[in-house]
């Protein structure tokens, strides 16, 4: 039964319907996005920074403490596509854009979902429990653009597995992108790596090849694609150091056990539950299934699942790979096994055929008509989150009205700020400010972060970092304990304080 | 000696050494900062026959009803501590620990020389816990649970109707029977979705007698587990604590400050080494299903399932996750491990496995010398953990000696608050002050808890707890912040070394 053209392209089909699934619950949880992170402020800044002088910075300009030091900008074209969102629509337009990468995300999760199941319900449950593991880490920066080449790139790879070699060269340009996006692209070479081990484990184990001609036409392939996207990831403004940065930190143990998204999950928190239920899940599946999964799937899984158990930010790197492995093998065991219960086998009947109709459709239009519909309603000031509070920063979590005193009061000199709080002053006062610190602690570095936290947690010395960096203001939490601190120095008091922020003032 | 040294040949020689290496792995410094109180209870019952329901160590719940758990416990650790002082105690734990990893053993596929490595892996999971607590008796009962219920599957054997008893011996022992119980119910529901799946299926065999009995067996044996575990429930009540044994696990779970303020209650930080052997042990498990070959039994796959749940959520479930998946992982691996037919290295363990040891004298003897060097070096180890020297030497480390030799010397003014790790060896060493807080949780439940969080974090209104509890002296760490706030009010720091300090009022 062939559907008439016209209608294959208005209908929509399932994957399009999980697309606006996805971009309904990105843009309804749009303040949550903007609040749950402190850095957007700093994107945005350098975002703007970069339209303006239409040149990349290649050292620090928004801080007093590395003022002038070399910088490795691996976000750079991110902060540019925030900037112009924000251009467009505010605040709203850095939702909407997250909203755009997150859904495209899931629009193809779900697409690798159902290319190893014969139904619609065991990709589509998977998908969801994909969207749920992830969305524990769904903010507004760059790292959600990671998300986007990540899946374009286990989905390139695994069309060239399938056959599809004459596109090879596609997969350098995505990495091009991604290098110039976010820092993370090391975990597509990871991904390559273990398409490529699998490869050669799967010849060394002798597997029997359907086609071994197409078998040996992909390995020079997967061979290509590896050289050129090496030698494309150094087409970026810092070249090499790039990679020296994205390692170098992941490297430095402080840095990433003081970094809360570098922690591993809190699995008696119940954001975590959805990643606790895949984890289970697959080692369920795996254990009632008899077959051996290939070693490609089995090193995606294993490594994945290690790398998101050790950092919270891998959780949905971890849910884009083991998604469709986790699809595939469940709708193998649930199309394979004989269920006498009648409803159940009409069901699954009903399920497949569903399928079968819904391959054909294709209609992509209601993607760009979402987008539209939802970029109208935001630029006329209509509210489309669910709390219906307006995508803004949130005073209980940002200094707003502390930093709306200090545009009446500018202070002079150095400023020691929250760590969280870098990003939302650069966002309010840049270039009239400079910070102490922000966000980018691979930036930063450990050394000025430990001094950081000797002063907030009132280590014998913390005075003297004081003295270093002649800081004559602050602003911190109300009632964080550095004010108790410097209420035993001489010539600090207190200038403003509301029920989120505190400014201490140096008087000599 | 020609049958002593008959003994040790083949799987007795393989048991031997591998419970040995565990015995080498066990024995440590049995210093734990929940030891003392436990010790002193244990004195307790031994002087007056009765084990302490009541509680006299803290002002904060002095005379309050207290569901003494681990009484029995506390009287195996106090009989040793006086036989043998530490060594005693350290003695006791390790043969808890051995003997439990004995009944793992017991259920685990494959030649011995194949079991080790997996049961050193899963000895690396549970080493984190295995200090000198009550808690080391539960890991054993749920050995002892595991292995009767694996007899009673694969050979329905009788012994099942023994497992009440069992739990009444293990609710005097220690709190921890939910494990059994949960265990218990996991196999149950799993038999159970076994059951309905061929009910489902009988259809197809209506005219199969034999389908027809496995059906009508499946049943009975679910109805026996039924039985058994409900059986095993009530009579936990079977202790001196009465059916209040039955709300501990409850009352336990319902402790919110439990999860934010100690780590073995938290969720796993896999950044730390000494947590990863539980991601090996996951990771191996993980392989062995993705390698495929054979189908797991529903009853494994749930088994994994509800206690890998239980370790993800708090990582004092490390060690009974070891204990209920040893055996599957072993079974599944051997499984896979005996398919390599081809493989020269497999052949030759296997060889090695099904032959018989040819007989000599010589290759006895060695025998027998590798196991009395290994019981030398385990007997060694024990001796020197437990040295006095050494444990004087290391008792700085988790204990305020210095400051509780000061408190000895000097009456307090007004009550204590103490560190809350710092309780029981208050208790133990300070006998005529009580304490605000230790290691009994379930005592101070999140009342005493939260209180004790905001004095020590000096969180809004600390200042007020103290006042609320007539706090005259303090004795914590130097680097709490409750440190840092007294020295700058009107407190007066009366002792001070690296590791505590004294602050009165």
């Amino acid at each position: 039964m062939k559907s008439a053209p016209l209608i294959r392209m208005v209908m929509p089909s399932f994957q399009t319907m999980v697309w606006i699934t996805v971009f309904i619950a990105v843009i309804g949880f749009g303040p949550r996005l903007l609040n749950m992170d402190g850095d957007l402020g700093r994107h945005l800044t350098l975002g703007q920074l970069i339209l303006e002088t239409r040149s990349i910075p290649l050292v620090d300009m928004v801080s007093h403490t590395k003022f002038g030091e070399p910088l490795t900008p691996h976000e750079w074209l991110s902060q540019v596509l925030f900037a112009l969102a924000y251009r467009l629509l505010g605040l709203d337009g850095v939702v909407l854009l997250v909203g755009i990468v997150i859904a495209t995300v899931f629009y193809f999760v779900y697409r690798q979902c159902a290319l190893g199941s014969r139904g619609l319900i065991v990709p589509f449950t998977i998908t969801l429990l994909a969207m749920a593991a992830s969305s524990i880490h769904w903010l507004s920066r760059p790292h959600i653009f990671t998300f986007l080449m990540l899946v374009i790139w286990t989905d390139g790879l695994y069309r060239l597995r399938l056959g599809d070699l004459k596109t090879w060269w596609l997969l350098p340009l995505v990495m091009l992108l991604w290098v110039n996006l976010h820092g993370a692209f090391i975990a597509g070479f990871f991904v390559w790596a273990v398409y490529l081990v699998g490869y050669l484990l799967d010849g060394w184990l002798g597997s029997k090849y359907d086609d071994p001609i197409h078998e040996k036409r992909f390995g020079s392939r997967l061979m290509y694609v590896g050289g050129a996207s090496f030698v494309l990831s150094l087409v970026n403004p810092a070249g090499i150091y790039l990679w020296s940065t994205s390692l170098g930190y992941i490297q430095n143990r402080y840095l990433v056990s003081h970094t809360a998204e570098y922690l591993p999950p809190d699995f008696q928190a119940i954001s975590a539950s959805p990643f606790l239920l895949m984890i289970i899940l697959s080692l369920v599946v795996l254990g009632l299934r008899n077959k051996r999964l290939s070693i490609r799937s089995i090193l995606l899984l294993a490594g994945w699942t290690a790398m998101a158990l050790y950092s919270t930010r891998n959780i949905p790197l971890y849910a884009i790979i083991a998604a469709p492995i986790l699809s595939g093998t469940l709708s193998k065991i649930v199309d394979g096994k004989s269920i006498r219960i009648s409803v159940i086998e009409k069901f699954r009947n009903f399920d497949h055929r569903i399928a079968d109709i819904q391959r054909q459709v294709k209609g992509f239009i209601w993607i760009p008509v979402v987008i539209l519909l939802a970029g109208v309603l935001l630029w006329n000031g209509f509210r489309l989150d669910f709390s219906r509070s307006g995508n803004r920063f949130f005073p209980e979590v940002f200094p707003e009205q502390a930093v709306d005193w200090l545009v009446m009061h500018p202070q002079p000199g150095n400023v020691f700020n929250e760590f969280t709080w870098g990003g939302y002053l650069l966002y309010r006062q840049y270039p009239g400010m400079k910070v102490f610190i922000d966000g980018q602690t691979d930036f930063y570095g450990e050394a000025l972060t430990r001094e950081y936290e000797q002063v907030i947690t009132l280590r014998p010395g913390w005075e003297k970092v004081f003295q270093k960096y002649q800081i004559l203001w602050v602003i911190f939490p109300h009632g964080a304990p550095i004010f108790r601190g410097l209420s035993t120095l001489p010539g600090w008091k207190c200038v403003y304080q509301d029920a989120t922020a505190e400014i201490w003032v140096f008087h000599p | 000696m020609k049958y002593l040294s008959g003994m040790f040949q083949g799987k007795v020689f393989y048991t031997a050494v591998t419970l040995l290496l565990v015995f080498i792995m066990a024995a440590r410094t049995p210093l734990d900062t929940d030891l003392w109180w436990h010790l002193r209870a244990g004195e307790e019952f031994l002087d007056t026959g009765r084990p302490v329901m009541v509680d006299t160590y803290s002002f904060t719940r002095q005379g309050l009803s207290w569901t003494n758990h681990s009484y029995l416990s506390q009287l195996f650790l106090a009989i040793a501590y006086r036989l043998a002082g530490f060594t005693g105690v350290g003695f006791l734990m390790v043969l808890v620990i051995v003997i439990g990893v004995f009944f793992i053993l017991l259920q685990m596929k494959g030649h011995p020389l194949f079991k080790l490595p997996l049961l050193i892996l899963g000895s690396l999971v549970m080493a984190p816990v295995w200090s000198a607590r009550p808690q080391v008796f539960s890991f054993l009962m749920l050995g002892i649970t595991t292995w009767i219920m694996y007899q009673w599957k694969n050979s329905q054997d009788r012994r099942i109707y023994r497992l009440p008893f069992l739990f009444i011996l293990w609710s005097n022992l220690h709190g921890g029977y939910p494990l059994g119980l949960i265990y218990l119910g996991t196999i149950l529901a799993a038999l159970g979705i076994q059951q309905i799946w061929m009910e489902i299926n009988r259809k197809q065999f209506c005219e199969n007698r034999e389908f027809d009995l496995q059906i009508r067996t499946g049943w009975r044996k679910v109805f026996i587990l039924v039985g058994v575990l409900i059986a095993s429930y009530l009579l936990t009540a079977i202790n001196p604590n009465g059916i209040r044994m039955w709300l501990v696990p409850f009352e336990t779970v319902n402790i919110h400050a439990l999860q934010t303020f100690l780590d073995e209650w938290s969720s796993p930080n896999f950044h730390q080494f000494f947590q990863q052997p539980f991601l090996w042990l996951l990771g191996s498990l993980f392989l062995v299903a993705a390698l495929g070959g054979h189908s797991w039994k529903i009853e494994d796959a749930l088994v994994v399932v509800v206690f890998g749940w239980m370790a993800f959520i708090a990582r004092r479930n490390f060690a009974p996750f070891s204990i209920v998946s040893l055996p599957i992982l072993s079974h599944y691996l051997w499984k896979k491990v005996d398919g390599f037919h081809a493989h020269p290295f497999i052949s030759s363990i296997k060889l090695a496995g099904h032959s018989r040891a040819i007989p000599s004298s010589i290759s006895n003897m060695v025998n027998l010398l590798i196991v009395l060097i290994l019981l030398s070096v385990g007997v060694m180890k024990l001796s020197w953990v437990t040295s006095p020297g050494l444990i004087q030497s290391l008792l700085p480390s988790i204990a305020p000696v210095g400051a509780v030799k000061w408190l000895k010397e000097n009456i307090p003014a007004g009550r204590v608050f103490n560190d809350y790790n710092w309780g029981g060896y208050l208790i133990w060493e300070l006998r005529a002050i009580p304490v605000f807080i230790d290691g009994r949780t379930d005592l101070y439940g999140d009342t005493i808890l939260n209180d004790y969080i905001k004095i020590i974090r000096t969180d809004e209104g600390w200042q007020a707890e103290l006042d609320k509890w007539e706090i005259g002296t303090v004795i914590i760490p130097p680097s709490t912040p409750l440190a840092k706030q007294l020295k700058m009010k009107d407190w007066k720091i009366v002792y001070e070394d690296q590791r505590s300090i004294i602050i009165v009022r």
